[in-house]
């Protein structure tokens, strides 16, 4: 056990047990993973990447290189977890991943002896022939050996959900800097939101030796804590974590909810996606403390020495049982001396430079730890780290210790500040990168931003806090910033122990190592983001949180020009890893997007319909019944039932427009191919729109209801999209126009009734109007009521081709006008049928539908050119003349029927002359839609062939490579029912 | 998807009922019954007249995003020009009559009545429920009572306003969307308790 005796924010008071790799230990509420696997003298925590060395704790945060492990099991297991992020929980169960049969013994690690051969483009230079191998053979051997931890296979059974959050000021970060910017800003009367990745606020006062206004740091965070949570309009999120910046002062957010509990709560998600809306922003997130390359800088027991300091003093956990620090800089002496201060046998603390700043020194002294001045650590030994070996003026020796806290000084946690396109520049002074250029409205305060010192971080908080609630509109009220002494920030660059020996690793996540990034030099890939492809520093997980500095400072040695000139890659969202399942929130399965219903859904359901999903609306395919053997044999009935008597179906998803003014004709004239301001008051008429490009938009009917008031209906799909495109018509193209529109299509169910017997049951539904031929003749509009005082119209339209009706009624009626007809049709044998007749019906009948309107082709293609008026302008119509829409070999719209009766066409086959061979350059066509007609027997289909129109009763091969089929068609009209369209009009 | 409604068809509105922890009641949703809507748009540059007209005939409109509540009728602006007129025990007819008389022949209305389902949230966790999806800074600072949007929620359209008293607002959304609507709402509401109510047993 390296539980120290005493200090941390644990609660010792209370036990957790928990399970690692199937053994079991005990924590304490307070603990992470990490604290508590290294109080239970677990060290080895993981295998590395490439060579599967043996790997322990690095970090004691979200950066963390090494530690991952596959937390929880079964549904819920998750890869590639941080076990330094990992808060323990009763009965948290984790397996440590990348290694086989066992973390302790991985056959894999003998990968380590084969390190001289699998440096930096090992593949790219290995498995280069025979080039065929490579997909079979090594892509999949190379996948097998890589990867991380393995994902769960099963659903997750938990949810996730996201929200919005609007605020005067986010503070991103609650250490000093964050701390103070959040309690000047929400003092000064903002709605302030304080995100915290952390389960605990405080950042780096959590394990800070130097006093705040005279008390302890810990208690200024207490008391800080307990001001913001008084504060009404100040908000405090921990466990969250912002990944993104985006435009208009957006920032994303993830709040672990659930993440640190076994399962979550009854009715609580696991996360929650936040989106934050921000007028300002404090990014106060600190800095990283980063390594120094050397031999051996790996082994499980060396870890940043703010994290010994971190797992000491905040955890009460001696990382070994006896440690070193090795550093550079003042921060890493502090971080030794609070480690050695919390009860940590600290057996020497090792600084590259001469002499520490007199202040320090005293501070050691009267510690009793001993300080190695120009010294170096130029090897280690042990599987788990058991010895140092230390360089210095007075020579060489070796220390045996168990821990070793490397230092090579802060690198800002400048993360979102790229987000949005922000380049750090290098600072000597600091040897450092600082923020430049800030996404609009985030400024930056304490070490993120070069702020090193504990006054320095309250100080500048204050004032960003003071002026980002300034910036936002609050006038804060003076009082004084919270007072710290100056901790000292010295730091003497220094990046590489020059020695031989082991490998010396730059990057732990990604097994990449100082001698990587000399063959990245050596073979030409210098510019950091080659540097990054080639060795893939800095990729992964932790994206080089912690290494990227060391291996850029690398590079620029290599080259001679400097880091400043070297420069940094650029950092992109998320800062850390995001659940794919969070983002998706509520929409999954079912949920993924909205269903809608007709308004006659229910009652086709009782009817045992078989539904399709046809955008977000769930349509009646096709009504089976019992003894039927398939959907083709209820289709057929269907159609049949229509043609011969009468069929129903409900027609309420098309769009539907409501267009008022005095300006409706002249608009419809613009927006139509067609002539509409001439139509007749209670008349309809089918028109065709077309796209600026000259191709059809969308079909459908329009009717005048009275002298200035038009409906017009669109097809289902483009419901949205024409409401759309006729605002846009009116808003922008003709604001002159006189021209209100509404959208209806919700407000009215519409049912279509087909077939000869259709008149006589609409007469028996409709309160008495006269619905005969005359009165109501085809294409005619009747205003009028229906089931006794229901207000209805009544359109004569006809999609089948059989004489026809469109009965439209108030929304909350559609039902009972569906039982209505029903009943009224019962003698007749009515028969409702599902979008699968309608499908057949309108092809038998040669309409065109979706698959004709599909983007490619023009009313001429379509046969509809004819429809275009010439003595009027309207969109489309000038590209509509391009010459290759006039093109005499342009395919045109026809029907087919295959030659051979029995056979069966496919949607989709594409035209050949008979005997050509099926390449590109004999493509004549295609064919877009297929049914089996039975009113003829036998296939039929639609398409477009070249110069269809005059090809009718020839024959071409229908030649389907995807699916298979060679055909022989006949050539036809397009109507292959009643063409003449007699049926309609009786 | 959330277990809560694994049982309820996805083109059904849940049924009503108590959804969360027993004995909280964070969130109340009461579907609105008997409600006729209309749509008035004033007539290309008639914005001012009808404005003028309605507000002699003590209908004082406003040409924006704001709820006039005035003898039944609440008067939505959704648009420039445009209002969304819901009015309590009427019918679509006899409202779009009213509307006629009172802003003459030159508007143009639409009986909108079956167009919409009307819900009425309320309780103390409301904000945090609609949160979860209402990109609108529902903040009183921000989104005082008499303020009205459209926006969209889970990809569905809707209409939002906020009445009087401890936070309540109302919420109209289109027929054919409101089972999806409620899909979101309800586990997003059940955490605070979420009461139910006017969409039937389901």
């Amino acid at each position: 056990m390296t539980r120290l005796a005493h200090g941390g924010l644990i609660n010792r008071a209370r036990t957790l047990s928990f399970r690692f790799d199937g053994k079991s230990y005990t924590g304490h509420p307070g603990d992470t993973l990490a604290s508590a696997l290294l109080a239970n003298g677990v060290r080895l925590m993981g295998r590395s990447f490439k060579y599967h060395r043996p790997r322990g704790v690095f970090t004691a945060g979200s950066e963390e290189p090494n530690a991952l492990v596959e937390l929880r099991a079964g549904a819920r297991r998750e890869p590639n977890t941080r076990a330094t992020t990992i808060e323990l929980f009763e009965g948290l169960e984790a397996q440590s991943q990348n290694r086989w049969p066992s973390l302790d013994h991985d056959l894999l690690s003998v990968n380590r002896y084969l390190s001289p051969f699998l440096g930096a483009g090992f593949y790219y230079k290995t498995f280069m022939w025979p080039a065929a191998f490579w997909e079979k053979l090594y892509e999949p051997a190379i996948r097998r050996a890589a990867g991380l931890g393995a994902a769960a296979a099963l659903p997750d059974p938990d949810t996730y959900e996201k929200a919005f959050a609007f605020c005067d000021v986010l503070v991103i970060g609650s250490g000093p800097a964050g701390l103070a910017a959040a309690l000047a800003a929400g003092r000064a009367g903002a709605r302030v939101i304080l995100a915290e990745e952390d389960f605990r606020l405080g950042g780096r006062l959590l394990t800070e030796q130097a006093a705040i206004d005279g008390a302890p740091a810990r208690d200024f965070v207490s008391r800080a804590e307990a001001e913001l949570a008084s504060l009404a309009h100040v908000r405090i999120m921990p466990r969250t974590t912002v990944f993104g910046v985006y435009d208009g002062g957006e920032y994303a957010a993830v709040e672990r909810v659930s993440d640190h509990l076994a399962v979550p709560a009854p009715f609580q998600p696991r996360q929650r996606l936040w989106r934050i809306i921000a007028k300002r922003a404090v990014l106060a997130a600190g800095a990283f403390d980063r390594p120094i390359v050397f031999p051996g800088n790996d082994r499980p027991g060396v870890m940043t020495a703010q994290a010994l300091a971190t797992y000491a003093c905040r955890y009460g956990v001696g990382a070994g049982a006896t440690a070193a620090v090795f550093t550079n800089n003042d921060a890493g002496v502090a971080a030794a001396l609070a480690t050695a201060g919390a009860g940590v046998k600290l057996e020497a603390l090792i600084d590259v430079r001469p002499a520490l700043p007199a202040p320090l020194a005293a501070k050691a002294k009267a510690l009793g730890v001993r300080v190695i001045t120009s010294g170096e650590v130029i090897a280690t030994s042990g599987k788990l780290l058991t010895g140092l070996t230390v360089r210095s003026p007075a020579g060489t020796e070796t220390l045996a210790v168990e821990a070793l806290g490397i230092s090579g000084g802060a690198t800002p946690n400048l993360n979102l500040t790229c987000h949005l396109g922000g380049k750090p520049v290098y600072r000597e002074d600091l040897a450092a990168f600082v923020p430049a250029t800030l996404p609009p409205g985030l400024a930056v305060a304490g070490a993120v931003a070069g702020q090193f010192s504990l006054a320095d971080c309250l100080a500048y908080g204050t004032a960003e806090g003071v002026r980002a609630a300034a910036d936002a509109g609050f006038t804060a009220p003076t009082l004084p910033a919270p007072q710290a002494e100056e901790t000292a920030t010295g730091i003497q660059p220094f990046w590489q122990v020059k020695a031989k020996g082991d490998l010396a690793f730059v990057d732990l996540q990604n097994d990449v190592s100082a001698k990587d990034v000399g063959i990245a030099h050596k073979e030409g890939f210098r510019a950091v983001e080659l540097l990054k492809r080639y060795t893939t520093l800095g990729m992964a997980t932790d994206q080089g949180k912690t290494s990227n500095m060391a291996g850029l400072a690398l590079m620029a040695e290599l080259t001679g020009q400097g880091i400043a000139a070297t420069g940094t890659t650029l950092f992109r969202p998320p800062y850390t890893p995001v659940a794919l399942g969070v983002l998706a929130g509520h929409h999954r399965d079912k949920d993924f997007r909205p269903t809608r219903p007709t308004p006659t859904h229910d009652w086709a359901q009782r009817q045992g319909a078989v539904f399709v999903e046809t955008g977000f609306w769930l349509r009646a395919a096709y009504f089976p019944k019992p003894g039927e053997k398939d959907w083709l044999e209820s289709v057929n009935r269907e159609v049949n039932a229509t043609r011969s008597a009468c069929g129903v179906i409900d027609v309420s998803t098309f769009g539907k427009i409501d267009l008022q003014g005095p300006d409706v004709g002249i608009f419809l004239d613009r927006v139509y191919i067609n002539m509409f301001s001439t139509l007749a008051v209670g008349k309809a008429r089918y028109g065709v729109m077309l796209r600026e490009d000259g191709l059809v938009m969308d079909d459908g009917t329009t009717a005048r209801l009275g002298e200035q008031h038009y409906v017009m209906t669109t097809t289902t799909a483009n419901a949205g999209k024409m409401f759309q495109h006729l605002e846009f018509c009116l808003q922008v193209l003709w604001p002159d126009l006189d021209v209100q529109i509404a959208s209806v299509s919700e407000q009215w169910a519409q049912i279509a009734v087909s077939g000869p017997r259709s008149r006589a049951v609409l007469a028996q539904v409709v309160d008495g109007a006269d619905v005969s031929n005359a009165a109501l003749p085809f294409m005619g509009v009747l205003q009028t009521t229906v089931m006794g005082g229901v207000e209805a119209r009544v359109f004569r339209l006809s999609f089948s081709g059989e004489l026809g009706y469109e009965i439209a009624v108030p929304a909350r009626h559609g039902a009972a006008l569906m039982e209505a007809l029903m009943a009224a049709g019962a003698p007749f044998g009515i028969t409702p049928y599902g979008t699968e007749a309608l499908g057949v019906l309108r092809i038998e009948k040669g309409h065109v539908s979706g698959s004709e309107l599909n983007g490619q082709t023009s009313a001429r293609d379509l046969g509809l050119g004819r429809m275009a008026s010439t003595k009027k302008d309207y969109i489309g119509r000038v590209l509509s003349q391009r010459p290759a829409f006039l093109d005499p070999d342009r395919p045109m719209f026809v029907g087919f029927k295959p030659v051979d009766r029995s056979a069966r066409l496919k949607a989709g086959a594409h035209l050949l002359p008979p005997g050509a061979e099926a390449t590109t350059a004999h493509d004549e066509g295609y064919m877009t839609s297929v049914a089996y007609s039975p009113t003829l027997g036998h296939s039929i289909g639609l398409g477009f062939l070249k110069r269809g129109a005059a090809r009718i009763g020839e024959q071409v091969r229908a030649f389907d490579p995807v699916r298979g089929g060679d055909i022989l068609v006949e050539v036809c009209s397009p109507a292959f029912v009643d063409p003449e369209g007699e049926k309609q009009r009786v | 998807m959330s277990d809560l409604l694994a049982q309820v068809p996805v083109t059904r509105l849940p049924p009503e009922g108590h959804y969360g922890p027993a004995g909280t009641e964070g969130v109340r949703a009461r579907a609105l019954e008997g409600l006729a809507a209309a749509t008035l748009a004033a007539r290309k540059g008639g914005t001012g007249a009808l404005i003028a007209r309605l507000t002699a005939a003590g209908l004082p409109l406003v040409d924006g995003p704001k709820v006039l509540f005035h003898e039944g009728l609440t008067v939505l602006g959704t648009g420039p020009g445009r209002w969304l007129v819901f009015a309590e025990n009427t019918t679509g007819p006899a409202l779009l009559a009213q509307l006629r008389a009172l802003a003459g022949d030159d508007v143009a209305l639409t009986d909108q009545s079956d167009a919409n389902l009307v819900f009425e949230l309320t309780g103390p966790a409301v904000r945090d429920a609609l949160a979860k999806g209402v990109a609108l800074d529902l903040d009183p600072r921000a989104f005082a009572p008499g303020d009205v949007a459209t926006t969209v929620v889970a990809h569905v359209g809707v209409t939002l306003w906020a009445c009087e008293g401890a936070p309540t607002y109302r919420l109209a959304v289109a027929r054919s969307f409101a089972p999806a609507l409620l899909r979101w709402l309800t586990p997003g509401a059940a955490p605070f308790g979420f009461a139910l109510s006017g969409t039937g047993r389901g």
